[in-house]
């Protein structure tokens, strides 16, 4: 049969299922509503529990309230959704074991944590609450390169690393702050290993 | 006229002095407190990823930070040094850097092969330290990297077990190999085919021979030892005579022998050639009575009594039990 005498079909656009998308309603902890979609969500494996969780329809998202996430704020929310937004659909890594792990920064991924550190600090902590796979893993390798070729000296300050010595004086501020009796009966002790006795009782 | 021009650059040079004071007291430490990233407060998982991140030279430099640092590091070892903890590592050159060579596995594809690291000395043993790895193998390819791994393992002896050396120089005896390191605690040196091993416990010198070829190095007899051990393979031939009978000719300086061990191949060695080439020079006496060793326990006959030359020691040479293999002992007295 030719191509010319195929049959014509009326085809009711309106009749096709079309699959609507869903967003869900996220409230950071200082009150930010967010809007995001499924597929940006199933980058969260936290998040995407949740949703599956409450089981909610087109109609509950709309008419419940946001659904609030405590620990973040809404500077960080927006960076995390924002990333998601950009990710969604991707496949979610599997680490191979591989050390040192290969991870390259797209350059979304490198626009997005040109931020300060303090802030990159929160996302982490963020992708790490969300469990969000990949922005950990970026963000990570962003925090790993910071210390390319630098000296202890050099790390200590980037890092915020202490001394040993302030080690010890944390420590036994800690020590004391928690059981000043513990901290008398440790000087007892040393004051009759000074003097020489060889027990303590 | 000029002194309104002096009052005016007066006046210039204290603005000029004042703004800068302000500059310097309020405005340049705000810009240098860039917000800083606290790496420790991260969490656990956060904390491991960056560290997986990390090149090993950087992982390094940063557990020089604190001991804190090295401590945590330390806890992620199993998956960043896991190929590293059964590895030998080999010093290899002698421009201040070691290499490591990973042992790789027959399974691994040939194309797989990892190049060696190479580390600073210094964080070679820093490397050492949180890897847990314990037996560096050396290749010596001249006196000067031997006295650069020797000054570098004096320092650091304390990381190491066990130290083997592949010794190819020429004009370098067994003794002068052994005497670069101060307190050794087991030593394996490579020479060719032969292979010694050399022990230092609480003072306690030993050597083992593993293997050898017909011939041993002069200066071997020059070494201070306590105890010697010849293995199977270095039994069945002359350097396992050449020594015993150095002992009963007093050509060996060492008195301080006073254990004597050999891992005996043979069912019945005393009648063997090798047993007469041994005892056809010495005077000695068969001794036919059960008598108790202090390490070996009870010793059945026969036992044979021979003197060094220079009268100052004498020894019982006997065969015993070593989980259920038989040895040669020498008990010396």
């Amino acid at each position: 049969m030719s191509v010319e005498n195929a049959p014509v079909v009326d085809v009711d656009e309106a009749a096709i299922p079309v699959e609507k998308k869903m967003y869900y309603r996220f409230e950071s902890n200082d009150k930010k509503e967010f809007r995001v979609s499924e597929l940006a969500i199933q980058q969260s494996e936290t998040l995407n529990r949740l949703v599956e969780a409450m089981g909610y329809t087109s109609e509950d998202v709309e008419n419940k309230p946001a659904i609030a996430i405590e620990n973040i704020d809404g500077k960080t929310l927006k960076l995390v959704f924002q990333w998601c937004e950009h990710h969604k659909g991707e496949a979610i890594p599997v680490d191979d074991g591989s050390v040192p792990k290969i991870v390259e920064i797209p350059e979304f991924d490198a626009k997005l944590m040109d931020i300060d550190n303090g802030l990159l600090f929160k996302l982490i902590w963020a992708a790490d609450y969300l469990n969000i796979v990949q922005l950990l893993n970026v963000s990570c390798k962003k925090v790993a390169n910071m210390a390319q070729g630098k000296t202890p000296a050099q790390l200590r300050r980037v890092y915020l690393l202490p001394s040993d010595e302030e080690d010890e004086a944390a420590k036994r501020a800690a020590q004391e702050a928690q059981d000043p009796r513990a901290r008398e009966v440790e000087e007892e002790f040393e004051e009759r290993k000074r003097q020489g006795g060889n027990s303590f009782f | 006229m000029p002194t309104a021009n002096i009052k005016l650059s007066l006046l210039f040079n204290a603005a000029f002095l004042g703004v800068s004071w302000y500059i310097c007291k309020y405005v340049l430490p705000k810009l240098e407190q860039k917000p800083k990233l606290r790496l420790l407060r991260l969490p656990l998982l956060a904390f491991r990823e960056c560290i997986l991140f990390m090149d090993i030279n950087d992982i390094l430099n940063l557990s020089l930070c604190s001991k804190y640092t090295t401590n945590t590091i330390k806890l992620f070892k199993r998956s960043y040094f896991k190929e590293a903890t059964n590895c030998k590592v080999q010093f290899i050159e002698n421009y201040g850097h070691l290499d490591f060579r990973v042992s790789t596995s027959l399974k691994r594809h040939l194309h797989s092969h990892k190049p060696p690291l190479k580390l600073p000395q210094k964080l070679a043993a820093q490397y050492l330290e949180l890897a847990g790895c314990r037996e560096v193998e050396v290749i010596i390819r001249d006196r000067i990297a031997l006295e650069e791994f020797a000054s570098w393992y004096n320092t650091h002896e304390s990381l190491i077990k066990s130290v083997y050396c592949f010794e190819n120089i020429g004009r370098n005896t067994t003794f002068d190999l052994v005497k670069k390191f101060k307190n050794w605690r087991r030593l394996v040196l490579i020479h060719g085919y032969n292979e010694f091993q050399f022990n230092q416990t609480n003072q306690n010198k030993s050597i083992s021979i593993i293997r050898c070829e017909q011939g041993l190095l002069n200066s071997f007899w020059k070494l201070p030892h306590q105890s010697i051990h010849f293995s199977a393979n270095a039994f069945k031939i002359n350097p396992f005579i050449d020594y015993l009978q150095r002992w009963i000719a007093s050509s060996i300086p060492c008195t301080e022998l006073v254990d004597f061990t050999a891992e005996w191949h043979l069912p019945n060695y005393f009648n063997t050639v090798l047993f007469f080439n041994i005892l056809r020079s010495v005077k000695f006496e068969e001794v036919n009575e059960e008598w108790i060793h202090p390490i070996h326990g009870k010793i059945p006959p026969p036992s044979y009594k021979i003197q060094r030359r220079d009268q100052k020691k004498s020894a019982l040479l006997f065969t015993f039990d070593k989980d259920g293999e038989l040895w040669l002992g020498m008990h010396i007295y």
